[in-house]
């Protein structure tokens, strides 16, 4: 019936677009809620206290270094210039974690190579 | 002639709305003696210890224009934000060597002077303009009622502390003149317009 294939094809589209904007945006909320009052809406961090991640290596670099960061957390280290220990957030899920990268790397890199649920899963596994 | 009338109606409805800023009111609880005198609020006397494990007292204040907050170095929340915009007020102000930040401690057990010269070495910022006070901390966050701020000890809060995250100005005599929310840069751009009036009017 034509009525059921364009009412396939609006569902198809809704969908393809909510899921477009959705993975972004819990991204965002996720920095938000988690990261901004450290590292600051633009990602310039505090100089001296808080790292920038607007121009962080770790950011720009393996994945996997990331989410590990993100899971375990850091102390205070003289490789990057900080005064306090970021927190782990292994609270949140892997869900969580790859959408969190995945925004951070739409954000803060040129050429972002997003990553999937599954290898954020395999490196969180790696790093425990 | 008509063109006249019209640059100078022009002109009289351009510059009424330019109004001069109000003088900043003395902020607090200002009594009245019996007889008849007003008694303005000031800040308490103190002595605390800054990053070079010095004292830093309110005599030490007295003469300058003071922006004071209150925080602590392991604040997980509010204390960075705020800190970043402190930042903009020291890099605005740095033509003014009667204008000094002080920021006090309230989590004196971990914030020794040791590691409040570590906090403001990293930060960059230097001790002559910018101190950070250490001391009992019973005092300490007594202390922060004369600068309208919040100080709780709360061990459900992130860090161990609930705290205002506020930016106060303080005059030449220790009357609190303005505050904004630290966390907020246009409160904080509002705020800044505060701090020139004071210092564009002696201080005081």
């Amino acid at each position: 019936m034509a009525v059921n294939k364009y009412a396939y094809r609006f569902f198809f589209l809704f969908f393809l677009v909510a899921w477009h904007c959705g993975v972004p945006q819990e991204g965002k909320s996720l920095y938000t809620e988690n990261c901004v009052n450290c590292h600051m809406a633009d990602g310039s961090g505090l100089p001296g206290i808080i790292p920038a991640i607007n121009a962080s290596p770790v950011i720009k670099g393996p994945y996997q270094e990331l989410a590990c960061l993100l899971y375990n957390g850091r102390q205070p280290a003289d490789t990057i210039k900080s005064f306090v220990a970021m927190p782990s957030f292994k609270t949140l899920t892997e869900t969580q974690i790859t959408n969190l990268i995945n925004y951070v790397k739409k954000e803060w890199t040129e050429d972002p190579q997003f990553v999937s649920e599954q290898e954020v899963a395999a490196a969180v596994k790696a790093c425990q | 002639m008509r063109y006249f009338f019209i640059i100078a109606l022009a002109a009289v409805l351009i510059t009424s709305g330019c109004q001069e800023k109000k003088p900043l009111p003395i902020i607090g609880n200002i009594e009245t003696t019996a007889t008849g005198d007003t008694i303005y609020p000031v800040i308490r006397d103190f002595s605390f210890i800054n990053q070079d494990s010095q004292v830093v007292s309110n005599k030490d204040l007295l003469g300058k224009v003071t922006i004071a907050d209150f925080f602590f170095t392991s604040c997980p929340s509010i204390c960075p934000i705020v800190k970043k915009q402190e930042l903009r007020l020291y890099d605005r102000f740095d033509n003014y060597p009667d204008l000094m930040l002080v920021s006090f401690t309230i989590d004196p057990k971990r914030d020794t002077p040791e590691r409040l010269h570590l906090y403001a070495q990293n930060l960059e910022v230097d001790p002559k303009r910018w101190v950070f006070l250490t001391g009992p901390k019973d005092e300490l966050h007594a202390i922060s009622k004369d600068y309208v701020s919040i100080v709780l000890e709360d061990p459900d809060a992130p860090g161990g502390f609930d705290h205002s995250g506020r930016l106060i100005l303080v005059d030449k005599n220790a009357h609190v003149r303005s505050f904004c929310n630290g966390t907020d840069p246009k409160e904080v751009d509002r705020f800044m317009e505060d701090v020139q009036w004071l210092l564009d009017n002696g201080g005081e």
